[in-house]
């Protein structure tokens, strides 16, 4: 038995239901998607409603307050409805994941019933033919359409989301536009670092994801973070430069403010080093570096419970044992080995975490290269933007002292 | 006076709090944090306690004065009402 002793203080706060890992979809991206022959390879079962229901008692009982429904498409299943009311009921606060294509009459009356607090919506692609090659079926890109002007009409609070491959980074703007024009209330996220499938996902990733250069071009393209936040660091170094700061942040930003605010930099990588930092430090530690196993879990299709959904390297079983058992005996069972020594010496914040790295190498430690190449040239293209405007800098100096 | 439906106590790492369900989250997208206090006087409005008796528990529960007991009473139910969570003469 390890001891946990120094272990943050653990509450099973926030849940995420995989209730299925199948989809109406084929998205050549996926990270979860399997069949039904990949679920008999794998040994696994999906869980009955009741099972769900009884598992989100179990769970409410123990203080989970955020709980996501997600897929695969959970509305595939037929009893989507039966567990989404049972589970609407109880008092969570509520996300439901869905690329809205499967938004049936039946399954809308519940949802205004319950309308779930938080509605977050994948769209592949701006026309048919980009649906057609992202996930298969054009007419899904009509369907999604129907299924978004549906869920508009609930008062959830809407996240449109999207995440970036080769076949559709060309729609981007048009993507970006359209969920923009839906105003305040409707939020725009944007993934771009997609990882290998995980858990037995059977998607081909590799062939349509963005190559490094090609993610960290579209970056620089679009001026976001890292050009945005360095130079109004840097000016908030240099108090003495009085330059017209509004007039260059508008010039850097782009017009869809909103793709400006939610690409996930850092936050992962930067817990990540907190905790290879802090070794000597009174800091507790965490599982993996992050709230996983903390104050977050996952709930398989099959009912396992694991730390995030990227990950699936060790699992206990809430449904067989009930779920505080499951909680509470899971730090047992992660085992963190500690990073390379490349890892370990290395300067650049990237999105490496031991999710990320067992996604790709297959070891919670690895060291993944498409990651790493990533961040690289992404602080590469960092440092050229920060001289380009120090050297603007520079210049507005000069002629400042030029006037005097 | 009654708390209106849809509104749910829950027990979360230690704190109190209510959530909004069903229609209500037009109104309130969020939680509502409560100190063991409120909480306290939540549970007694949703067992159809009214003022007299809710200021009576709280003096019992807490050994406070009544004067104290009253003021923090009229204050918590002045906020229920604020926040549209009361329904009043029902």
């Amino acid at each position: 038995m390890k001891n946990f002793t120094d272990l943050l203080e653990r509450y099973p706060i926030n849940g995420t239901f995989e209730l299925t890992a199948r989809c109406n979809l084929k998205c050549k991206m996926c990270l979860i998607r399997i069949d039904r022959d990949r679920m008999e390879e794998l040994g696994g079962r999906e869980r009955t409603a009741n099972e769900w229901i009884q598992l989100a008692r179990q769970v409410h009982e123990a203080g989970t307050i955020g709980l996501l429904l997600t897929g695969g498409e959970p509305m595939l299943r037929p009893d989507f409805i039966t567990i989404y009311k049972e589970v609407a009921k109880m008092g969570f606060l509520l996300t439901l994941y869905t690329n809205a294509t499967m938004v049936t009459p039946e399954i809308m009356k519940v949802l205004k019933e319950y309308p779930p607090h938080m509605i977050g919506i994948t769209i592949y692609g701006a026309s048919p033919e980009t649906y057609e090659n992202v996930t298969g079926n054009a007419k899904a890109y009509e369907r999604m359409l129907a299924g978004v002007e549906q869920l508009r009409k609930l008062p959830s609070k809407l996240i449109l989301r999207t995440t970036l491959i080769k076949d559709n980074i060309e729609d981007l703007d048009k993507i970006s536009r359209w969920a923009c024009s839906f105003g305040k209330n409707v939020d725009f996220n944007v993934s771009r670092i997609v990882t290998k499938p995980v858990r037995g996902g059977i998607s081909d990733v590799e062939s349509c994801r963005l190559t490094p250069e090609q993610n960290v071009a579209m970056l620089k393209e679009r001026n976001m973070d890292f050009i945005v936040k360095p130079f109004h660091r840097y000016l908030k170094e240099h108090p003495e430069i009085k330059m017209n700061q509004r007039m260059i942040s508008q010039n850097t930003y782009r017009k869809d403010k909103n793709f400006l605010s939610d690409i996930p930099f850092q936050i992962i990588k930067s817990e990540e080093q907190g905790d290879k930092k802090n070794e000597n430090s009174t800091h507790k530690p965490t599982l993996y570096g992050c709230d996983a196993g903390i104050n977050s879990y996952t709930i398989t299709w099959d009912g396992k419970l694991i730390g995030c959904q990227l990950l699936g390297d060790c699992w206990t079983y809430p449904l067989e044992t009930g779920f505080l058992k499951a909680w509470d005996e899971f730090p047992e069972h992660v085992f963190m080995p500690p990073l390379p020594a490349k890892c370990m010496e290395c300067k650049v914040t990237c999105n490496a975490c031991p999710a990320t790295r067992l996604a790709e190498t297959g070891l919670l430690n690895g060291h993944p290269a498409y990651i790493c190449k990533e961040g690289i040239l992404a602080k590469e293209m960092e440092e050229e933007l920060i001289d380009n405007i120090k050297e603007k800098i520079e210049r507005k100096k000069e002629k400042y002292y030029e006037t005097l | 006076m009654k708390l209106k439906d849809g509104y749910i106590l829950r027990k979360i790492a230690n704190t109190d709090m209510i959530v909004p369900i069903g229609e209500n989250i037009a109104n309130f997208n969020g939680v509502i944090s409560l100190n063991e206090t409120a909480a306290f006087l939540w549970k007694g409005i949703k067992n159809g306690l009214e003022l007299p008796n809710l200021v009576e528990t709280l003096v019992n529960e807490y050994q406070v004065d009544k004067e104290l007991a009253e003021a923090d009473t009229m204050d918590f139910v002045a906020k229920l009402k604020e926040a549209n969570l009361l329904i009043e003469n029902a």
